[in-house]
């Protein structure tokens, strides 16, 4: 915490030495994210100009990364940056069971707000037991591949399957108006 | 209401998993071309600081008459910022710039419209400039600076795959007018007649505005090819340089030759055409078969990619070596290095969008692409691997 606190007093004087401290520290993990995203639409030199881009922007940003935060925050843009560069390319991910059919409120006002929407999602994903949780961020936050999954926790393939089907089962009640017990 | 799960989990503060690190990505080149991109971010944000200050003046950085606006300039209008944005002298600009006719925006209009104001069209590529409005000041002021929560975001593009990049280059505050840039590569250019999409503006990846749909006419443009001769060696050290230590004694020891055999010059970019081993010989000379790296434990398509990549990267190191120092003498008497051209990013000879069945034969295309348009007329010869070759006159494309 020491070391990123240094970082982020160095990124908000506007020092270069704080960029590089950075990635010194998350490179690898932002590197897999992206990787992750877009590896078999597009190729490394793509993947190093989006990892790049997201230290770019953390150097932009730097007001908004506060200290204990700055993974979260890394991982978060990384995400959002190769997602897009993905979909500007007409390329999907190849998830499982990726979208959900939410019931649309015939009332406007029914709808969620997006600070309710994100604390449901937060509460759903919280709520699933340790192994589950473990297994549905690293598919649908992180995009490893269920035989990745299955391999990096000694589990099978339909395993991974039958616990990514729960935690979306989860999280589609949670978001379901009127269902805020999270039960399925 | 489709929702997909994957993006319901933008908001989510995850920061418990440690992940495995295997990628075929390079740090070492990631950590190079953030620092070069800071760079020249500060350096562009200091100019702009310098261009406010003198109220609307703009220093055009000169690098020479290849590029054609390197004086101080007077910007009266959006279409102006976007000449200067593409070195575009306004006397005599380049035949595949096209400028277009703006109904513009009267003081008080308040309904949402984009315009095209004008387009450079380089082949694969495409440059092209939007006026966009109304925009707030506030707004603005945050797409001007990239901040996260707002982005130009094109919608319901007629190409099938593309890539694609918008940014604000301008804003006028009193017809709350923006100026976009935007920025498309793709091999479909080449035969299509004209782009469309629908621009919109989005905050946090939601549209906060639809500001209509724009179609962009694809002309065409011309091109200076020139045969050349330039031998380039890929040795057991170009590729060790792209791996982790342990997997360095696995090769073999090995060195391959090959040769540039074309160049050509267009408005956007220079590409250059490398004669090589295929990736089956190189494979056996080098011994890289062995090596896993980072797709260790990862399914037979990964590793097969990762090795795809590092013949590329193989020749790469060589293909930059041989074109270092190329320098292009124009009509005028003068010469300017390819390396002192502007670009966007690290610069540099890098491997443009090949198609692979070629690519992995040993036929690959190198590219380097300034940041601003190339006046073909001015090109007079070019002296690379220390012979200067005589340009031949420009031909349109079709020609």
């Amino acid at each position: 915490m020491l070391r990123e606190m240094g970082i982020l007093r160095k990124l908000r004087a506007g020092d270069p030495a704080g960029l590089e401290g950075l990635m010194e520290v998350y490179l690898p993990y932002v590197s897999v994210i992206v990787w992750n995203i877009l590896r078999g639409a597009m190729t490394a030199e793509d993947g190093e100009e989006v990892v790049s881009d997201v230290f770019l922007a953390a150097w932009d940003q730097a007001a908004d990364l506060r200290p204990g935060h700055v993974k979260s925050w890394l991982g978060a843009v990384a995400r959002h940056k190769a997602r897009n560069k993905l979909r500007q390319a007409g390329k999907t991910l190849p998830l499982e069971e990726n979208v959900l059919e939410l019931p649309d409120p015939s009332d406007p006002a029914d709808r969620l707000t997006r600070a309710e929407e994100r604390e449901r999602v937060r509460r759903a994903v919280e709520a699933l037991p340790d192994g589950d949780r473990e297994i549905f961020l690293r598919h649908y936050y992180y995009a490893q591949t269920v035989r990745e999954i299955a391999a990096a926790m000694g589990l099978k393939e339909p395993t991974v399957k039958t616990r990514l089907r729960r935690g979306r089962e989860k999280l589609k009640a949670m978001l379901t108006k009127g269902e805020e017990t999270g039960e399925a | 209401m489709k929702r997909e799960v994957f993006d319901l989990l933008d908001d989510y503060e995850e920061e418990r998993l440690d992940l495995e690190s295997a990628t075929p990505l390079s740090a070492r080149r990631i950590r190079g071309r953030t620092m070069s991109m800071l760079k020249r971010k500060e350096e562009r944000r200091r100019a702009q600081h310098h261009s406010r200050l003198l109220r609307g003046l703009l220093v055009a950085a000169a690098v020479g008459a290849l590029c054609c606006v390197t004086a101080l300039a007077v910007l009266s209008s959006l279409r102006e910022l976007a000449r200067a944005d593409m070195g575009i002298s306004p006397a005599a600009p380049v035949p595949e710039w096209s400028e277009y006719e703006t109904a513009g925006r009267e003081a008080g209009e308040t309904g949402p419209r984009a315009e095209l104001t004008a387009a450079l069209c380089a082949g694969e590529r495409l440059y092209a400039y939007l006026e966009a409005g109304p925009v707030s000041a506030d707004v603005a002021a945050a797409l001007a600076e990239n901040a996260a929560e707002y982005e130009w975001w094109p919608s319901e593009i007629t190409l099938s795959t593309c890539s694609i990049l918008l940014e604000q280059m301008g804003y006028d505050p009193e017809t709350r007018t923006a100026l976009v840039k935007v920025s498309l590569d793709s091999q479909e250019l080449e035969e299509a007649e004209e782009v469309g999409f629908t621009l919109q503006l989005r905050k946090d990846s939601r549209t906060e505005q639809t500001y209509g749909a724009v179609v962009i006419p694809i002309t065409e443009g011309q091109t200076i090819r020139c045969e050349v001769d330039v031998p380039v060696v890929n040795a057991t050290a170009d590729l060790a340089s792209n791996l982790h230590p342990e997997d360095i004694p696995l090769l073999s020891d090995y060195e391959l030759e090959a040769r540039l055999t074309r160049l050509s010059i267009a408005v956007g970019k220079l590409e250059v055409v490398l004669e090589a081993p295929d990736a089956a010989e190189w494979l056996a000379a080098s011994g890289a078969g062995q090596i896993q790296g980072n797709s260790r434990g990862l399914p037979p398509e990964i590793q097969e990619g990762f090795l795809r990549s590092l013949y590329l990267k193989s020749w790469s190191a060589g293909v930059n070596e041989a074109l270092e120092g190329m320098t292009l003498h124009l009509r005028d008497g003068t010469s300017v290095a390819v390396e002192d051209l502007p670009v966007d990013g690290a610069g540099g000879w890098s491997a443009a969008e090949n198609k692979p069945a070629l690519m992995y034969d040993g036929t690959v295309r190198y590219e380097f692409v300034p940041s601003q348009a190339l006046d073909l007329s001015t090109a007079r010869s070019v002296t690379v691997g220390g012979v200067e070759y005589a340009l031949p006159a420009a031909e349109w494309s079709g020609e």
